[in-house]
């Protein structure tokens, strides 16, 4: 698959690396060569371009017009919302996501038909489910602790 | 009106200053608390000191009864989603869409805003280089009025000596279809051109045209940019 990402942060750049790993085409686009060369292993395979993703220029030159996926995880939420929302609507990418960090507008804008990922509500059900699990499993080896003292 | 203003810079107070002096109401959005405070110190209790981005602070300023949203802050992104909120919120509550404009601070991203659902767009920086434009042009060729909707422009051309229209008549012209020149001012005097009307060096001619015949146009008149 072709992929473009835009915003080399944690995340792009992790995402990046997963999918360059597994063969995939990726290009990734970032406003500054800081982002570029400080997340990004130096023998990364794939393209990375400078420049805006809000700018149709710049998405041009970074192959949106073959992509197959777009992904956006600049660091804000309304740059993420603006820019999937090019790649889909002007240069018509079938697969596109928008990482959205409020759950109001990561939402609101999923029930637009424009598929959003909010990382704090992920990272949040990942904390529950760690404490929630993690209390379980102490209730059942206290349990079986009385249970073996009964005996 | 009831008015809802995103972004309280020099854009957006001024804004909301000359609104509520025509009797408007006006709830203004502001994020700096600094700035929201003494905003509002001179102008009442019509601040929200919040991110405008934030669907809730939009919902607290009353977006589900507002006439018009307004989104005037220094980012073209943040103007975009704001209007966009304001859409989605009025749909969600099923009451009627407020209009929605957007200060666009990058001219490319007008088309862009316009497409992706904004009423209308206002792009300031695009006004200031017609403006410096004009006045760095010893001829200039004068933006009047843009008539957005129907893609039409009012201008107006002062023919140079040097233009290939002097000595020409409007028939000889060709000017390309949908431009019309509905009228001549040479020195007090004014015409009203017909095809027999020749130009002469000097004349101020108001043009009414497509916005995409301006190029062509201009070199009709003022002859070619050296």
């Amino acid at each position: 698959m072709r992929v473009l990402i835009a915003g080399c942060g944690r995340f792009g750049s992790t995402l990046a690396v997963r999918l360059a790993a597994e063969g995939h085409t990726v290009t990734i686009v970032d406003v500054t060569t800081d982002q570029l060369e400080r997340f990004l292993p130096s023998d990364f395979p794939g393209r990375t371009i400078l420049g805006d993703a809000i700018d149709e220029d710049v998405l041009r030159e970074a192959g949106i017009e073959t992509a197959d996926a777009f992904v956006a995880s600049m660091y804000g939420d309304n740059h993420n919302l603006m820019a999937v929302q090019i790649a889909k609507i002007r240069f018509g990418v079938k697969r596109v996501v928008a990482r959205c960090q409020d759950p109001v507008r990561a939402e609101l804008y999923q029930g637009l038909g424009l598929p959003t990922i909010c990382p704090s509500q992920l990272g949040a059900a990942a904390l529950y489910e760690a404490i929630m699990n993690d209390s379980r499993q102490q209730k059942d080896v206290a349990v079986a602790i009385d249970q073996m003292l009964v005996k | 009106m009831y008015v809802i203003v995103a972004g309280g810079g020099a854009v957006g107070y001024n804004l909301t200053k000359l609104l509520l002096g025509q009797g408007h109401e006006v709830v203004l959005i502001e994020m700096d608390r600094a700035r929201a405070q003494r905003i509002s110190d001179e102008l009442g209790s019509v601040v929200i000191p919040q991110k405008a981005d934030e669907g809730r602070w939009l919902i607290e300023a009353g977006v589900e009864r507002a006439d018009v949203v307004i989104a005037a802050t220094g980012e073209d992104e943040d103007n975009l989603i704001i209007c966009q909120l304001a859409e989605l919120l009025a749909v969600r509550a099923h009451v009627k869409k407020p209009r929605t404009i957007a200060r666009v601070n990058h001219p490319r991203n007008d088309q862009v805003m316009r497409r992706l659902g904004v009423d209308a767009t206002v792009s300031p920086t695009t006004m200031m280089l017609a403006l410096i434009e004009e006045e760095l042009s010893a001829h200039p060729a004068v933006h009047l009025m843009t008539l957005r909707q129907a893609g039409i422009e009012l201008m107006e051309f002062i023919i140079p000596s040097s233009s290939p229209a002097v000595g020409k008549s409007l028939a000889d012209l060709q000017l390309p279809p949908g431009t019309a020149l509905p009228l001549v001012v040479r020195g007090t005097e004014t015409i009203r051109p017909t095809d027999a009307t020749v130009f002469a060096a000097e004349d101020s001619v108001i043009a009414l045209l497509p916005i995409d015949n301006e190029p062509e146009v201009r070199e009709l008149l003022m002859g070619s940019v050296e």
